[in-house]
């Protein structure tokens, strides 16, 4: 129950808080800002810089107001370890309590101003304020989400109902019709490049005719070791996941612009191998990481998976 | 596929493990061609011998579900899905007749009668 108020509170009533000192500044003080009114100042504190108060209201409240979503999407996120989210909520916290703190500054120094030269110079404390504030925010912040563990927002995780006294082998895969014909197609090529004398060239086309046969099939294998995943039609290169190492699985469906992407890939923490869209196995990774695995009939996987995970823990 | 065992059971882990791969391939689940891992790989994720395995193959060449060749492993056969649905019910038909002390003759007989 702490935990969920902690959440709210990091997620939703301190970006809220930084959004409304943006806009509330804004809208007080509308009437009593020249148009346009000063918005950069030199370094020795005078103002250099104008822009129309909506541009400069749009950014103070738009670039807090995306900061503070962020926080929101931040807590909500799958569940991962404690304080895996703190990073991510300290950057937020940062830009939003910045830029709001800075539109504040703003609407304070061009206030009554009959135009925007006539600003009131730029004090170095008062910048120096603004930035120790957000910094302090952002530390603090990150200080409350360390022990912060998000709870599980998804279904129960998938279960096969393993008896305690069972073995289970699951077995199953994936496959590209599409990418075993490029892949015969560029060999092809290379074959017909070769026979033309330019051995050299045909360097080039069998590498994308094994690349692609690569992933046209995939193998994977579940049981009581962890999963392994075999590429190709000898399922080799083979890639293994020990139990040990893995949380929780789920199956998934991945449209076809889920990634954009046909092959291994690893972006912030996540991993994927697809070779089609459609059904996959998510694994979530002890460490924080998160491997996607197209292959079929995944609910059987994930939950034999989680069966297994469960009788080692 | 799924394949699961319970050695706490009393059918013989030849036998579970021969059931598991019939039953997948009447469901579909493996089809003409494919081919399963070697049985020395199925021995080790099950956690059995490699034997058991062997023999639990066997059974299933000698019911004309798989193919079994040296160093190409075990491989399902082109019309299995049909075969391994009859293969099914035959043997629950004999394990019934079985309980019924109903021997072979006589249900050869029944079938005949039936046909």
């Amino acid at each position: 129950m702490m935990n969920n108020r902690r959440r709210d509170v990091l997620g939703i009533f301190i970006p809220i808080a930084w959004l409304i000192a943006a806009v509330a500044a804004f809208l007080w003080g509308w009437h009593r800002l020249p148009e346009p009114m000063a918005s950069h100042w030199n370094a020795t504190g005078s103002p250099n810089g104008a822009l129309p108060r909506i541009s400069l209201f749009a950014i103070s409240a738009g670039v807090p107001l995306l900061a503070a979503i962020g926080a929101f999407v931040v807590t909500r996120r799958a569940p991962g370890p404690a304080g895996s989210i703190a990073p991510a909520l300290a950057s937020t916290t940062f830009i939003g309590v910045l830029v709001a703190g800075l539109g504040v500054l703003s609407v304070a120094l061009n206030l009554d101003a009959p135009e925007w030269r006539a600003a009131r110079e730029m004090s170095f404390l008062a910048l120096a304020a603004t930035i120790v504030a957000a910094g302090a925010g952002s530390a603090l912040v990150s200080r409350a989400a360390r022990t912060l563990e998000l709870p599980s927002l998804r279904r129960a995780a998938p279960s096969v109902g393993l008896a305690a006294t069972e073995r289970a082998l699951w077995i199953s895969g994936a496959h590209n019709r599409w990418l075993a014909l490029l892949a015969i197609a560029s060999a092809g090529i290379g074959f017909a490049v070769l026979a033309m004398g330019a051995a050299w060239h045909a360097i080039t086309p069998f590498a994308v005719a094994v690349l692609m046969a690569l992933f046209a099939h995939l193998r994977v294998r579940v049981d009581a070791s962890g999963v392994s995943i075999g590429f190709g039609a000898w399922g080799l290169p083979r890639m293994s996941i020990a139990l040990a190492r893995i949380r929780r699985a789920d199956a998934i469906h991945l449209s076809r612009f889920s990634w954009g992407y046909r092959g291994s890939i690893r972006l912030a923490g996540r991993a994927a191998i697809i070779v089609r869209r459609g059904e996959a196995l998510r694994l979530e990774l002890v460490d924080g990481g998160i491997l996607s695995i197209t292959v079929d009939d995944a609910e059987t996987a994930a939950g034999l998976i989680n069966d297994l995970v469960a009788r080692k823990s | 596929m799924l394949l699961r065992i319970d050695p706490a059971s009393d059918i013989p882990l030849h036998e579970q493990i021969a059931a598991q791969i019939r039953r997948a391939i009447s469901d579909g689940k493996l089809s003409g061609g494919e081919q399963l891992p070697p049985a020395r790989e199925l021995a080790t994720s099950l956690g059995v011998n490699m034997h058991t395995v062997l023999r639990a193959c066997a059974t299933l060449r000698d019911e004309g579900l798989v193919e079994m060749r040296p160093g190409r492993g075990i491989s399902v056969l082109g019309k299995g899905a049909p075969r391994a649905r009859l293969v099914e019910l035959a043997r629950a038909l004999l394990a019934e007749a079985r309980r019924n002390s109903l021997g072979l003759r006589e249900l050869k007989k029944l079938l005949e009668e039936l046909s």
